[in-house]
């Protein structure tokens, strides 16, 4: 009997009555598998844990727009406090101080958890410092001078 | 640990997320993969790169896997689609070799002296003439002979009935018939008469060429 006669499903008799066919039919099935290359299951495991590891591209692009964009706030935000003394005036508009404390919170988070760009030559590490500086920096810059002018004002107030 | 689950322990702990029980399963189905992939492609590079693909696709889509199944003929199945895209694909950059016949497209590549060594084996033969088929007829063919679907299977996998699988099925062999018959121009080893291919089998010796010039006129 033909192995093929054996398969599931299988109504190939008539075509197998053809020796010619049963022919071809062996012909295929005497094509065994072949090993993959030495190592094949370690390089496919290496693949899958890099595949998915890696910050997929419209991810990766969404987080530097978003950067720009908090980043954009977050200096104007910080020009703003520096150069045109506006803490006093956001301890009047307290909705505003917060909007702009997200906003600048965002950025900052953004900085922290986004991938190194390929310009820092993939030091993970050396990036996380520096975004550790800038939300160091950012907090130093934007809300401790609020605390102070806040402890000013009522220093002064009678 | 991984080591003494069974497949289907194996695909609940990696659905679970368990890393190990996945690299037990790859281990387990890279040699099925791979060889599907090589036979569809052609290509053991295309097969490797195919391969590691398929996985990763597994991988992302385990949720979605029902477990009533067996878990081989779902990642087939995934293999199988996998390369039937791939195939797509690699055709959109090849148009101008596509515009040729199949037996013109394979005379256009210049064999080099590692691949005339290299169709003198009867697995490479066999990939070779498959690759002469359209990837459709192709794909019914290697799951057929080579992972033992049933019609039903196939057809569930490629969303066409029993009966269109099977006509399929029956007209991709006369189509490689008709190939083993007028031969491959320009392919060292190539089939250019009754002698020149044998199965390299005990027990099924006939001259291929032969079967292939039978059913040609039939």
């Amino acid at each position: 009997m033909n192995m093929l006669t054996a398969w599931p499903g299988g109504d190939e008799d008539h075509e197998l009555s053809d020796e010619h066919l049963a022919g071809l039919d062996r012909w295929l099935k005497a094509d065994l598998d072949v090993d993959p290359p030495a190592g094949y299951a370690s390089r496919v495991i290496a693949y899958v844990d890099a595949e998915l590891r890696r910050v997929p591209p419209w991810r990766r692009a969404l987080m530097v727009i978003g950067a720009l964009l908090s980043g954009g706030v977050l200096i104007a935000w910080t020009a703003s406090q520096l150069f045109l003394d506006w803490h006093q005036t956001m301890q009047s508009t307290p909705m505003a101080a917060v909007f702009l404390d997200v906003a600048s919170g965002v950025a900052v988070a953004l900085l922290a958890f986004a991938p190194p760009p390929a310009w820092f030559g993939g030091r993970t590490a050396l990036y996380g410092l520096a975004a550790a500086a800038v939300a160091v920096l950012w907090f130093g810059v934007t809300v401790a001078p609020r605390g102070l002018a806040q402890r000013a004002m009522l220093r002064r107030r009678p | 640990m991984v080591e003494g689950l069974d497949e289907q322990a194996c695909v609940h702990a990696a659905r679970s997320g368990d890393r190990r029980a996945f690299e037990a399963l790859i281990t387990r189905y890279e040699r099925p993969v791979y060889n599907l992939s090589l036979r569809m492609l052609g290509r053991a590079e295309d097969a490797e790169d195919a391969g590691q693909e398929v996985f990763l696709k597994a991988y992302r889509a385990l949720s979605a896997y029902d477990t009533s199944r067996p878990f081989s003929t779902w990642l087939l199945s995934i293999a199988a689609h996998h390369c039937i895209d791939r195939i797509r694909r690699r055709r959109m950059h090849e148009v101008s070799l596509d515009a040729l016949p199949p037996w013109r497209q394979l005379a256009a590549q210049t064999p080099d002296p590692e691949d005339v060594a290299v169709y003198q084996d009867h697995s490479s033969r066999v990939r070779q003439y498959l690759q002469l088929l359209p990837e459709d007829y192709r794909l019914v063919v290697v799951l057929r002979y080579w992972h033992d679907f049933g019609y039903a299977e196939i057809a569930a996998l490629t969303g066409e009935s029993e009966s269109a699988i099977k006509s399929r099925l029956h007209r991709a062999r006369r189509q490689l018939a008709e190939h083993m018959t007028a031969g491959v121009p320009g392919m060292p080893g190539a089939i250019d008469g009754v002698e020149s291919v044998a199965v390299p089998t005990a027990g099924a010796s006939e001259p291929v060429a032969a079967a292939g010039a039978a059913m040609a006129r039939s």
